[in-house]
């Protein structure tokens, strides 16, 4: 796997502005805060990492989707099943504690948070890069943290030992409930990617 | 009472969109899921506006849109999408989209744009 330490810049800075986008537009659908407490893009180790979503005994609700276009690769939002009928009842602007098991409403909001992020990721790298990124429709999973994160990881897992990961961390405003944005991107389409970007910004890391 | 027809992947969204409606004395006659569905509720139904998500399962909300306006060239379908990117917005409005809402939207923007739409018969 090659990425140069510069180009992890770049990918760092893109993200970072990603992110506050992405954070705007999730607060925005939301009708609450969602505070960025943490973004990070490096090199893992699969099996590390993989240990540490599998000692995370949580049930998750989760929406992974595909980003296709000149730059391809995984997002994944994943948020505890608790955690997600509040978000629930703050999409569907109920009172909170109305949502009570996961069903339906559940999966249709963690898709649409998904997607929605999705987007404001594809809209932010596509403005610096000049071409279309586009999501695909989301796949929702409820499990725990370790399974749901294998089926994120499975194609990679198979060839190599460590993968390219950015990850943020959101908190809702006045609750206690952290979600995970995870993106995955395809190394062969990302180097292209960040030389157009960083041509097209004067980015110098 | 103008009739509407919702089409988006995720019922929640189709759940909001419909209240907002609904509460604005738009009659919703209909959703569909994904691009097949709306064609098919589409003649179907024949309403006044149609919603349209641009990602879906099946067939995306740009070859609907292309396969309603081929069916019934005066329809009217207002797009609704987290995609903000002016590629995407050059193909909705080629395949024959009349109007663009990025999501997340607040509700006077869908019903301004509606009428808008309805207003500009």
């Amino acid at each position: 796997m090659q990425i140069s330490k510069e180009h992890l810049k770049v990918l760092d800075i893109i993200v970072k502005i990603s992110m506050d986008n992405a954070s705007r537009s999730f607060s925005k659908t939301i009708k609450h805060a969602a505070l960025i407490q943490l973004v990070k893009t490096d090199l893992v180790d699969i099996s590390e990492i993989t240990e540490e979503m599998n000692n995370d005994f949580r049930e998750m609700v989760a929406s992974i989707l595909r980003l296709e276009g000149s730059l391809n690769g995984k997002l994944m939002f994943m948020i505890p099943l608790d955690g997600a009928l509040t978000l629930q009842d703050f999409y569907l602007q109920e009172e909170p504690g109305t949502a009570k098991e996961f069903d339906e409403l559940t999966e249709g909001t963690v898709q649409e948070i998904g997607n929605i992020l999705a987007s404001a990721i594809g809209n932010s790298f596509a403005a610096g890069l000049g071409s279309m990124l586009l999501p695909t429709p989301p796949q929702v999973l409820c499990d725990f943290a370790g399974s749901i994160f294998a089926q994120l990881i499975f194609e990679e897992s198979v060839d190599n030992d460590k993968i390219l990961l950015t990850e943020t961390k959101f908190k809702l405003s006045n609750t206690e409930i952290d979600c995970y944005f995870f993106l995955l991107p395809d190394l062969t389409t990302l180097e292209d990617s960040l030389n157009e970007y960083e041509k097209a910004t004067n980015i110098n890391p | 009472m103008k009739r509407v027809l919702i089409v988006d992947d995720a019922s929640v969204v189709r759940m909001l969109i419909k209240k907002v409606l609904t509460q604005a004395d738009f009659d919703v006659v209909g959703e569909a899921v994904n691009g097949i569905d709306a064609l098919e509720k589409y003649k179907e139904l024949r309403p006044d506006l149609v919603t349209m998500d641009i990602t879906m399962p099946e067939a995306d909300g740009i070859q609907a849109t292309k396969d309603i306006i081929a069916f019934d060239a005066k329809a009217k379908v207002v797009m609704l999408s987290g995609i903000d990117q002016k590629e995407m917005l050059w193909q909705a409005i080629k395949a024959g989209a009349v109007s663009y809402i990025v999501k997340p939207f607040e509700n006077d923007r869908i019903l301004s744009t509606l009428n808008e739409v309805i207003n500009s018969e």
